[in-house]
């Protein structure tokens, strides 16, 4: 292992290949309001529907109004909390639209709740004009410091301007530039953790459901519903091995880092001495991040050390690439 | 063989009037807000005491009329003020501290020699020197804004 990483890689052959831009990555609506989801705002339109359903008074001598009439209150602070998100997405898809990438330079790197354990960032830039923008919050460790150059869009309207990393599944360009082309093997995308994959067991399931039904001669309306999610089950564990195997296969790899490690609850009974399993939060070093499969205790990283992503070219998402051992010791 | 796009230098916009971005930055709103509240204990005539609507109504004015000649000069300049570039020259100390960290005002000087100040701040909020930045200046005053704060 110490060996194959001193030999030198590949030879780097940058700009050949078709790179993410803004046209390519799908960037619907849904995926634009999740990027930052307005978590205010469904919590309270959550209580108003809650509220909605409050029963009214049924007792002849109860004083008082029901509940119910709170709803529409709530309904409207619920659409007042969501306002930001929606100028925001409209902002970022006007800016999406129209217009070029315009290379920046982050000026500063504001601190937010220094006081914090894990303090939120928010950087500024300024453009060559010299407008200035800021970024949503950042709640990650890395952020581009200060002087880095980066990529922003400018919503023509109003002139206001979005960090590409404000933006959900977009790659950075810096971040692709240089690292090494992929080998083509696809040794690893055999079942591509699809076991570890929600979509996969809600279509097993959802086909055992069908199987009982059809069986106890239910009503064919109800043996549907099964068979739906069956279907969407399916589909999801299809994409996504598709997309894991285009990611092996010509996928860029980007070096991130192993940020966080997410685990089983329960530890005691699922194997000895605590060693389990985890789904592996990373970044890059230009603040992109995202999340591993469920992988099996042997080939989870330690928090901090390396790991390779490989990028879908298709569509956004990054496949961690796990390797045995890696990151165990002074393997390097 | 499709070659990565190249960022480019953008075309200025110039950045729409806006009424509530202006209330915000000129911190107008707080004048506004006590005296809505004035006017919503107005309603409550036979419980609510006097002093709050006292107070509440004296307050607003008085935030009001502190506010209002920066706010109209903030509006000037937003409406019909001369865009220009600057650059940051210096932060300039103030007397004000936010839990023991001094507040700062970010200082600089346009294209035409005028300086102007921010208003207070973190020192990490602002852009360092030598960073380009884009002001509105009062037609009246002559008094420069940034771009940002307004």
């Amino acid at each position: 292992m110490s060996v194959q990483r001193k030999t030198p890689g590949p030879t780097i052959v940058p700009d050949q290949t078709v790179q993410p831009d803004a046209t390519d990555v799908s960037t619907s609506l849904v995926a634009l309001v999740f990027h930052r989801p307005p978590w205010l705002a469904l919590g309270l339109a959550l209580v108003a529907i809650l509220l909605s359903q409050a029963p009214d008074p049924t007792n002849p001598d109860a004083t008082g109004v029901s509940a119910s009439v709170f709803a529409l209150p709530m309904l409207s602070l619920a659409v007042v909390a969501a306002l930001p998100t929606l100028l925001r997405v409209l902002s970022q898809k006007r800016a999406l639209a129209s217009g070029d990438w315009i290379s920046a330079r982050v000026s500063t790197v504001e601190t937010l709740r220094s006081d914090a354990v894990l303090p939120r960032h928010r950087i500024m830039w300024t453009d060559p004009v010299g407008r200035a923008g800021r970024s949503l919050v950042i709640r990650k460790r890395w952020v581009p410091p200060k002087g880095t150059t980066i990529r922003v869009r400018q919503d023509p309207t109003n002139g206001r301007q979005w960090w590409e990393g404000d933006f959900p599944g977009i790659i950075p360009e810096a971040a692709l530039m240089g690292t090494g082309a992929s080998a083509g093997s696809t040794k690893g995308a055999r079942l591509s953790g699809a076991w570890s994959r929600i979509g996969t067991w809600v279509a097993i399931f959802g086909g055992v459901f069908t199987v009982m039904l059809a069986l106890s001669g239910a009503p064919s309306l109800l043996t549907s519903l099964p068979v739906i999610a069956l279907l969407l089950g399916l589909r999801s564990t299809v994409l996504h091995h598709r997309a894991f195997d285009r990611a092996l296969r010509f996928g860029k790899r980007l070096e991130a880092k192993v940020i966080r490690h997410h685990t089983a609850p329960i530890s005691r009974i699922s194997s000895l001495k605590n060693r389990r399993g985890a789904a592996m939060e990373w970044e890059t070093r230009r603040g992109h991040f995202g999340e591993t499969d469920y992988v099996a205790a042997d080939r989870v990283i330690e928090i901090g050390k390396k790991i390779t992503v490989c990028v879908d070219p298709v569509k956004a998402p990054h496949f961690g690439k796990t390797r045995k051992h890696q990151g165990k010791g002074d393997a390097g | 063989m499709s070659r990565p796009k190249r960022a480019t230098v953008p075309a200025f916009v110039a950045r729409r009037f806006a009424l509530l971005r202006l209330l915000w930055a000129s911190r107008m709103w707080v004048a506004l807000a006590l005296l809505a509240f004035a006017y919503v204990l107005t309603f409550e005539t036979q419980t609510t005491p006097l002093y709050p609507k006292i107070l509440s109504f004296v307050g607003g004015v008085g935030f009001g009329v502190w506010r209002l000649p920066d706010t109209l000069s903030m509006w000037r300049a937003a409406r019909a003020g001369e865009i220009r570039q600057a650059v940051v020259t210096s932060k300039s100390p103030s007397l004000w501290y936010s839990n023991g960290v001094p507040l700062m005002r970010m200082v600089w000087r346009d294209a035409s020699g005028a300086s102007g100040q921010s208003r207070l701040g973190h020192a990490h909020r602002f852009p360092g020197p030598n960073t380009k930045i884009i002001v509105y200046a009062d037609p009246k005053t002559g008094r420069t804004w940034w771009e940002d704060e307004l």
